[in-house]
Formats: C-alpha cells, structure tokens, sequence
C-alpha cells in the first residue's frame, strides 16, 4: 500500500514533498512531509480516528484546521516527556514525531469507554450533579476511580518539563493579531506610515484563509501578494513578524500576551514556547473567524469536517479528507470548497444547500434546499441522508454515499480580543452574527473578526485600520492605496442551525448534544453562563470556538427569546491554551527568587553554616559543631560570647545617610523620642511609630555631623521606612530640605559582642583609644579597624559589652576574615541569629514578634521614651482611649519553673494550666532555652502584663497539650541594671 | 594583614570564579564590568547655587533629561535618576577626586553627596542579543529609539532592580544592588540560554 494514501500528486503549499518525515500515532508508523502538521499526516495517511471524545468515548477524527479543532485532541511524546491536550491540527509534524489520540484507553480504535456511548442517555446534562450524588460511600470505591480513570483531558507528564522556556517584553506603536489578508494589509500600512510594527500570526506561514483557499488580489495570487508583502515587512527594521504566535490575552492598558511555538526546523535551545508581552499604543485585531458546524445525527462522525477545512488540507497540504465527497452549507462557500476537492482529485457526491434558491452550478451535482439529516456509520462516516431543508418529513431522504462530509455553517467572527479588552458586542440578527461593537482599549476590528468575509473587504478593513492605528500613534506618512481583490461576495450565511433528531452535537470536545441545551432550559436554566457550567458547552480547550454560537442559539429557541438578549459567555483570556511551563518561565531553577547574600557569606557557607531565611537574605543561623546536636552548638556560642567574645554578622540592617539642613528637625518629626539634641559622635536608640501610635520600627541613629546622620533600621521593615521617609519628604513637609539615602548595600558590618570584645578591638584598631571614657557607650568613631576604612559605633544588642564595626561592603569579607584571625588568641566565637535570638530575649529587647503592628511604647514598656511634647508622627495618636485603656497586652518575662522544661512553638498563655477552653491571657512572642540562666524563657504580650509581675501563669498549647507553670517577671531577665555593658 | 586596602577589595560575584568559565562566543556575553566608585548626589535641580556647584566641580552642566548619563571625562558619568537625584560614577583610578571636589564645592549648600561605591556590582551585557536578553526580564521599552545610547534607567529586571546604563546600541552596564548581584548572574546566565550566551572577562 502507498505510503500516503491520501495525499494528491501534486500541490500543497505548505508542504515540501524532498523531506518525508516519519512519526507514529498510537504505535503505528506513517510518514508526512515537512510542513505537515499532525492533523494533514494522518489524514495523508488515511487515519480517520483521532481521539475519542470526552463523555461517551465516540471515535472523533479531525473537524478543523487550526486552534478551532474541538476533536483531535492528542499528546506528543511518552511518559515523562508526554505533552497532554494538544491539538492535531496545531502541532507541526517532525521527524520521529511520536504521538497518540486521547481519552482513549487501550487506543483510539479500540476503545472501552465507548461502552458509555450505548448508554448514552443515562449521561444528560449535568450528569455529574445528578448521578453521583447516592449513595455517599459508593464515591471512594466506584465514582472516583472509575471517574478518574475515564474523565480527564489526556496524561500528566511524569517527569518535570526541562524543555527551554522564554518570555520577552517589547513595546509596539502598533500590534497586528493575525496575518490574514486585513492583518497583512494593516501592517504594510502601518509600517509603511512609519509605526513599530509587531505582526503575529497563529499559523507557520502567514495567509490565513489564503492558505486554505486561494484568492486573487492586486491581479495575481493573493498568496504571493501575501509572500512580498511579507517580504516588505520583513526588511524594516522596525517590524518584528511573529509566525506561530497566537495572540492569546488582552489586558489592561494595551497590553497582550503572545505565545510564539518553537517552528520545527529552529535551531536547539529554541524556546519551546516564548512569551511576548506586548506594549502595543494601538491594536490591529484580524483575527478572522471561525467555521460553524451544522447539527444533524451523527454529526460528530470521523469524515465530517469543516468544509473549509476540508478545502484547506487539500489546498495547503495536497491531502484529501476523503476520495468522495458531500459537500453541504448554508453559504456560497460549498461551491468553491466543492471545486476545490473536485480539482484535488475527490469525486463530489453532491453539494447540498440549504437555501431554497441555492444549487445552480452546472459543473456540480447540487441540491438546492437540501441539508444532511443524519451521517451515517460508526467509526467512519459511510454516507448521508439528505433532506429537504425546512425539515418537512412529506419527502423522503436521499441517501448518498461518502466518506467526507464537508459542512460549512456559516461563520464566527472572532471577537475574542475585542472582548476581552471590555469592549462590547451587538447581535446582528439579520445576518447571525455577534460582531464587535464600541472598542474597550486602543483598539480596532478588521476583516472577518468584525464580520467582513469578501477579500477586497478584508483588505480594504485592514488597510484602513493600520492606517487609523499608525495616526493614533503618531505616524502619518502616507501608505498609498489599499490592495485590491476582485472578490466582493458577501460571503452571507442565513441563519441555519439543525434538521431532525438524534445525537446532534453541538459541542464535540464536551460532548454537548442539542438535546442537553433544550434540558437545561427545561430544567430552568436561564443565564448563558449558567448553561455553560452545567451542560460543560464552552468549556474545553477550545473555548467553544465552533460551537459558541450554536449553543446560544440553541437556548434562546429554547427560551423562547432573541439571541441578543441572551448574550454570550465572558470572553477571558487566554485565547487558545498557554503552557504551565512558559509562564513559569524564568521563575525556575537557578536565580528563580533573589537570594541576597552579605559580603562575609562565601566565608559562612565555607564554615558550613545553618542559613536561616529573613526575607530575601539568608543569615547564618549557627554554625554546627563536631559531637553537638543544633541546640547545644547555639548554648555553646552564646555562652562562649557571654564569657569571651562573638562575632556576628550585621550586615543585613538597613542602614539610611540623612543629610540637610533640617536633617535633625525631620528625624524629630518621624521618631517618638528626641534626635536632635544628640551631640556628633554620639548615637541613640530611636523608636519611629506609624500614624496611629503603633511601634513601626526601632534602630540607632547616630549623628555624624551637625547636618549628617547615619541611622539603622531592622532587616524586615528597611525598605518600608526609606518609603515612608521619602513619602514624608515628597508629600507632607516638602519644604524641609533633607535628602534620605539607602546605604544599606554599601555598609557591610559585623558586632563584635562579650567582655573581650574591647581587647580584641584593641588589637585590630591600634589608632582607636579604646577605654570605657574615651569611647563611652553609644559613641560612634571613625577609625582604620584591620587596616580598613571604618566606622565603630559602641552599642549592644546581645547585652555584653558590643561594637559594631562597618566597612564599605567590598572590604566587607575582608574586615570579617581579618576579625577572625586576630580574634583567635581572644577565643572569638561567631555566632548566628539564633544565638543572638537567645541573648536578645534574654535582655528583653523587642523586634517584630513584639512590635507587631498592634503595640503601642507603653504595650512594650518603653513608653519613657516618648518625648511628651512631641508633634512626631504617632505621638498623638498615643491619647486615644483605645490606647490608653486598662486591659491592653503588656510585655512581659515569663520564667519557667520547671528547669527541665523545654517551650514549643505557638503557645498562649492562660491563667489556669488545665488546658480548657478559656480566653487566653496573651501569648508567648518568643521563647528559648537560656544556657546563662539555666532554664527556657519566654517574652509573653498578656492583659494587665506588668501587674501580674510575682503571679504565677501557664504557658499552654491545647492543641498538643502542653502546660507549664510560669512566673511572671521583668522582660530583662539578664543583668537588668546593664552592668556587662560597661565592663 | 595587609596595609593596602584596595587588595582587600572582594567581588559580590567573586565566589562564581567567573575567570575560570570565560571563553566561547554567544549571542551575548556577559562579565563583571570593572568596579567604580558611586556616590548618590541629592540636591534642589532648580537651585542655582547648586547647579554652579556642581559645574564648578565636575567641569559640566547638570544633565536634566531623565535617565541622561552625561560624560564627564577621565571616564566618569553623571546620571540624572530622579527629580533631585543624580549618580555620580567615576572609575576606581579617580581614588575619590572627583568627589572630594563635588564635596567641597557643596559644603554649606544645598544638596548631598553619599559614597555608595560598595553599593553596586557592575555586570555588562554586550553583543547581538544582549537587548533581548534584558527584554527578558525588565519591562522598560529597550528599543534604541525609546532608550538610546547614553541613557540609563532604573528599573526592575528579573529577580532584581538594576541601574541600567546603555553604553552602546548592543552594550550595557548594570549597577546591581550588592547583595542581589550573584542571584541576579545566576538568573541572567539561565535566560542567557536563549542567547547562547557565554562569559567574557
């Protein structure tokens, strides 16, 4: 047998005939040609049977041409690699191409889910609702798996996709969605104009219904007209044309999303599919439209087609879709698609049209006011029976045998993008069709998406449009005269639905019958939406292309209502299916999330240190120890710094250089206590509040100069206090002459933390006098520290005596190695945030567990340090009732009176320790075991806190039942009169 | 120790032995781009005193287009970023001369001067792709006519934010903020694929 025996002798313009190519579908071996897509090498090599549909597991064959296609779902590849819901038409075939038909299982031919199929109706119209509602215990054991077994769209890949992935943002004057001839015309005028052009075409070569039927334009091939207009195009330098590319969403201000498929001859380490995402000023929608089916039994039957792509695989890709053909419609489209098949080399069986006045082509054997009432055949079709057309049952059916039945129904304009841009859609009755109304962005219909099917129409539209886009955009140049095309017919279809009875599909891909629309109006349907959801109509992956109106017209008979008051579904992107993968794109592997490092971490991850998350940075979180568990290497760095001296890494503080002649008065205004009266060389701890009195952010501001700051602020809220600062700034006193600058990448610093921390200082800072008098504490000197350039500020967090030393960030590894040899006669520990979490909730100090968004000062016990006349921001706001009543959480220590005891995570605090249901005093902000005091501690946020100190609380988790008796103490449970500071 | 602070000068990207793996050509090459000096120049655009100041130091005019990167000569750039910030970017063999005039110059005026040299990491981004490979990540219009030569932007790119300076039609520099920087390679050289992109020194 011939290889391809469905294939002309001749002709094809997308194929090339000097490269066969062989794939499999369902293990079978065929060959194609390049430029085949999946679709046109089955039907070349005779397979008939694609996939089976959804519901009842009916053989389903090719319908369409492009994106349409409701039926020919498949997936590429197997197992790990295997690509689910594709569909046979879009997908280009390649060498060794390995594909399969789906919702098929053992295989397409040989189905056993088609045993739904005889049983057809006892699957209605929400089924799923009805059916497995009873009994409740049959949903494990039968529903579900038989369900999942049976339902579902194609295989999930096993393994992760390591194809290529790209996205790509660009910018446009004017974007042009489809190269047909309006899309073409409209992007020759406006690149001509002198607009920046992006023309994207969903196809591998641009023409669009050219490419399934030839045309004549400007007195030659319009094809060829296409191929130099293309060639223009392609010259200018500010045109990108995007074949393959499907225009698949529409957003806000202009822009769309474009999803670009891989060709099949591109280079290795081509995207598989490449996101564009287009600014456009202006949008060209020609988008065309789409076939509509005709309803009659059997309608979804292997051999019927889209007439017009029954002609396109033959025109495009020299394949006949059967050797006789019924070519039937409601529109002088059949008689050209008629000879087209004719001149390909099928015999016609006969050409039916619908209309009473239809039929009068001599060369064709024509049925005027005739339609096909039933396809007959099971896996294939085998023959019609015709019927006059007003459905009158007096006359009897001719039966004619085929093997293709080619219907055109009309068209579609797609609207989609004009929809999706909110812009709104008007049912013209006359001539059926939905049609875009007012535009709902910067864009403009043309062609046969805004229901223009003549050739000369399309381009005179398209034409018009590039030019009206181009002008809006700024570009007037003149484009000179649109193309022309003797084509003029109007290419009009009455409104023609259906004939007879039977299984009448109206939905191929979800198995929608005519017969489920009519139930779910009986059943009280009403909405378009509504119907949608229940019937499933609309929902695959093609979006209802084909049978979207169909459907709608369906309903309203059945309501008994104008379609224009029915309505559509909401048009929503995307378009056609965008692959997981593309959109994750860059959003995997390596570099995914940014991951901010301190200039010491090669030397932490060198040392083997625990990284613990604070945002984007990861921060040493200890350092593990050979024979320690985690818990005992972080007792072991806090108690060695306690004893000697630690060193941590600080360089993850926000750090803000405050400079102007009002830098002192603005930082009075944006913390709670005084700033301004700090002498230079001196620092203070500062507590900045929000609008409405709640802590917002604590730090050290430290004055370097009369008019020059250099303050700190916690890693979390960095970047929301440069915000508010510049908010600030900009908005509300911007007479204020104060410039706030993020220095926090140029200062790397680490704390040198314990008593002999002032020795080791010492050493590396010969030049720095050292003594508690001449740096006293909250002192700041700028000094060589290991012979780099620094700043030396004396202050304490751990509780100990403490410096902080900070160096440009490029010396910033330097300075720590440095710190680290000298330190080692010292015995210098390097500790990680959870040994300085233990040391600061053992001196009380407060962070974001406290200052949580919902304490006021006095809530943390630091209400001192407001200044009490203060016009600062939050000050104020601390005289609301609210904030000042009694009852409110207060910052307490909780001292655990068993030592053995050990805090989990995530506990309340309550009065009674027997875990019943009670109101919670507070809860517990932070816990730990402390290695100094011998015993865990917590820091607790409980009504009336401080006066409770003495009384006996438990720490309580109900959930694992967890209870320890506590006594409430001072937050400062270590050296509470700050002696170690000043050793 | 040693007593010459500039050989204790490390690289954000330093732990990425990027020496080891240069060679090949691409589509786009990418490397560390010398490191320079930086500092943030604050000040009122419209103040006079301010602008002679700043001319009197640097021997050129404020640039006030937005996004201007004006040459200064001996190398150095002045960008203008924001309504009453610019960016001074001198190369490391200036050893702060520059701005220690800018500063002197401003003292008991109006404006500020902040060294943030530590700040950035200098990548460049060069060759035939290397605007496709930016239009990958960032969202600004890189089309040579919207973003010509002798600009720069501050913009979002990828997992980052960079201060991009277009040097030449299909070369750029990006300032990326310190700790970001090695993240933000390991993210360019993974879209750098679509390119073939390979490491330059």
């Amino acid at each position: 047998m011939k290889r391809q025996p469905f294939r002309t002798a001749e002709g094809g313009h997308l194929i090339d005939r000097s490269e066969p190519l062989r794939f499999d579908f369902d293990g079978h071996r065929h060959e194609g040609y390049r430029g085949d897509s999946l679709a046109s090498g089955l039907l070349a090599a005779g397979v008939r049977i694609v996939a089976r549909s959804f519901k009842y597991h009916r053989p389903r064959g090719v319908w369409g041409f492009g994106p349409e296609e409701p039926n020919a779902m498949v997936a590429t590849g197997v197992r790990e690699e295997v690509r689910p819901n594709l569909k046979a038409t879009e997908v280009p075939l390649s060498d060794g191409l390995k594909a399969s038909g789906q919702n098929a299982w053992p295989s397409v031919s040989w189905d056993l889910g088609s045993a739904f199929g005889l049983a057809g109706d006892i699957l209605p119209a929400g089924f799923y609702y009805k059916t497995f509602m009873w009994p409740a215990r049959w949903w494990h054991g039968l529903y579900e798996p038989v369900l999942r077994r049976m339902a579902g769209f194609g295989p999930a890949p096993a393994a992760p996709d390591d194809a290529f992935y790209a996205k790509r943002r660009i910018y446009a004057d004017v974007l042009v969605a489809g190269g047909g001839p309006a899309g073409v015309a409209a992007a020759l005028a406006a690149a001509r104009a002198g607009a920046r052009v992006v023309l994207a075409d969903e196809n591998i070569r641009f023409g669009g219904d050219l490419l399934r039927a030839p045309g004549e334009i400007e007195e030659g091939d319009g094809l060829a007209w296409i191929d130099t207009a293309i060639g223009e195009l392609a010259a200018m330098p500010h045109v990108r044309l995007l074949p393959r590319a499907t225009v698949t969403g529409y957003y806000d201000h202009n822009l769309l999303l474009v999803a670009e498929r891989a060709g099949e001859e591109a280079p290795p380490g081509t995207p598989q599919t490449r996101l564009w995402f287009v600014r456009a000023r202006e949008v060209a929608i020609a988008a065309g439209a789409h076939e509509r089916p005709l309803l009659f039994a059997g309608n979804d039957r292997p051999g019927v087609m889209s007439a017009s792509a029954a002609g396109g695989y033959a025109h495009a890709y020299g394949v006949l879709a059967g050797r006789r053909a019924v070519v039937a419609g409601n529109n002088d489209s059949i008689y050209a698609v008629a000879r087209l098949l004719r001149s390909a080399g099928a015999s016609i069986a006969a050409v039916a049209d619908t209309r009473p006045g239809g039929g009068e082509a001599p060369d064709l054997p024509c049925r005027a006011d005739r339609a096909v009432e039933r396809a007959l055949g099971s896996r294939r079709v085998r023959g019609v029976l015709l019927r006059r057309a007003d459905g009158r049952t007096s006359d009897r059916s001719e039966r004619v045998a085929c093997d293709l039945v080619a219907v055109a129904g009309g068209w579609s304009p797609a609207v989609h993008l004009h929809a999706q841009a909110r812009g709104s859609l008007r049912y013209d009755e006359e001539r059926g069709l939905i049609l875009p109304d007012r535009p709902g962005g910067a864009n403009r219909s043309a062609g046969a998406a805004a229901g223009r099917f003549d050739l000369d129409g399309c381009l005179a539209e398209g034409w018009a449009a590039g030019t009206a886009a181009a002008a809006s955009s700024g570009h007037e140049r003149a484009a000179g005269p649109p193309p022309r095309s003797p084509d003029r017919s109007a290419g009009e279809a009455p409104v023609f639905w259906q004939i007879g009875a039977g299984k009448r599909f109206v939905d191929l891909q979800y198995d929608v019958t005519a017969a489920d629309v009519e139930l779910a109006a009986r059943e009280g349907y009403r909405s378009v939406e509504h119907v949608k959801r229940y019937t499933a109509l609309g929902m695959g992956t093609d979006q209802g292309k084909t049978s979207g109106m169909a459907g709608l017209v369906l309903l309203s008979e059945a309501l008994g209502r104008p379609v224009a008051r029915t309505g559509t579904t909401t048009f929503r992107p995307p378009y056609t299916p965008v692959p997981m993968a593309a959109m994750a794109a860059g959003l995997l592997g390596e570099g995914r999330d940014a991951l901010r490092r301190t200039a010491a971490d090669d030397w932490h991850e060198a040392r083997g240190a625990v990284f613990t998350a604070a945002g984007h940075w990861r921060r040493p979180g200890y350092y593990p120890r050979e024979g320690m568990n985690e818990d005992e290497a972080i007792e072991a760095e806090v108690r060695e710094t306690r004893a000697g001296v630690g060193i941590v890494d600080v360089g993850t503080l926000g750090k803000v250089d405050i400079q102007g002649t009002d830098a002192a008065a603005f930082l009075d205004l944006i913390y709670a206590n005084r700033i301004s009266s700090l002498r230079i060389g001196r620092g203070r701890y500062g507590l900045m509040l929000r609008e409405d009195g709640r802590v917002f952010d604590d730090g050290v501001v430290m004055r370097l100069g009369e008019n020059h700051f250099y303050l700190t602020t916690t890693t979390a809220q960095h970047h929301a206090v440069l915000q508010h600062m510049e908010f600030l700034l900009q908005t509300v006193w911007p007479e204020l002459e104060v410039y706030a600058t993020d220095v926090s990448e140029h200062w790397f610093a680490a704390a040198l933390a314990g008593p002999g921390s002032r020795l080791l200082l010492g050493d590396v800072a010969p030049e720095l006098e050292v003594s508690d008098e001449a740096f006293p504490m909250m002192a700041v000197r700028a000094a060589a520290v290991a012979d780099l350039p620094a700043l030396v500020f004396r202050m304490s967090y751990s509780g100990e005596l403490s410096y902080e030393i900070a160096v440009p960030a490029d010396y910033g590894l330097a300075l720590w190695t440095r710190l680290l040899t000298a330190g080692r006669e010292h015995g210098l520990t390097p500790y990680g945030i959870e040994a300085m979490g233990v040391m600061r909730i053992e001196k009380g100090h407060v962070t974001h567990a406290e200052a949580d968004g919902r304490t006021t000062p006095d809530d943390l016990g630091l209400g001192r340090m407001v200044r009490a006349d203060a016009r600062s921001i939050g000050v104020r706001s601390l005289d609301l009732p609210a904030l000042r009543q009694k009852g409110r959480q207060q910052l307490v220590g909780l001292s655990v009176i068993d030592p053995e005891t050990r805090i989990p995570p995530g506990c309340q605090v309550a009065e009674s320790g027997d875990l019943q249901p009670a109101p919670p005093l507070g809860h517990v902000t932070a816990f730990c075991y402390s290695p100094t005091l011998g015993r865990a501690l917590a820091l607790a946020l409980i009504e009336n806190g401080r006066a409770r100190t003495g009384q006996t609380v438990h720490i309580a988790s109900p959930v694992i039942g967890f209870s320890a008796a506590a006594e409430v103490v001072s937050p400062v449970f270590y050296d509470p009169e700050g002696k170690r500071l000043h050793v | 120790m040693s007593d010459d602070p500039a050989e204790a000068r490390r690289s954000a990207l330093a732990g990425l032995d990027l020496g080891s793996r240069a060679g090949g050509a691409g589509g786009v090459l990418l490397g560390e781009g010398p490191a320079r000096e930086g500092f943030v120049l604050r000040g009122p655009a419209g103040d006079a005193a301010f602008a002679r100041a700043v001319g009197a130091a640097l021997g050129a005019g404020l640039p006030l287009e937005p996004g201007e990167a004006l040459e200064i000569g001996g190398n150095a750039l002045l960008i203008r970023l924001g309504p009453d910030e610019w960016r001074l970017i001198a190369p490391l063999s200036d050893d702060g001369r520059l701005a220690a005039r800018l500063a002197s110059e401003l003292a008991g005026g109006r404006g500020a001067l902040v060294n943030v040299s530590s700040a950035s990491t200098v990548i460049s981004v060069a060759g035939e792709h290397a605007a496709d490979l930016l239009a990958t990540g960032a969202g600004i219009d890189l089309d040579p006519a919207a973003f010509p030569p002798g600009r720069a932007v501050r913009t979002r790119i990828g997992n980052a934010q960079a201060l991009i300076h277009r040097r030449a039609e299909d070369a750029f520099e990006l300032h990326v903020p310190r700790s970001y920087a090695r993240s933000f390679w390991e993210w360019l050289e993974e879209r750098g694929r679509e390119f073939d992109a390979a490491v330059a020194l």
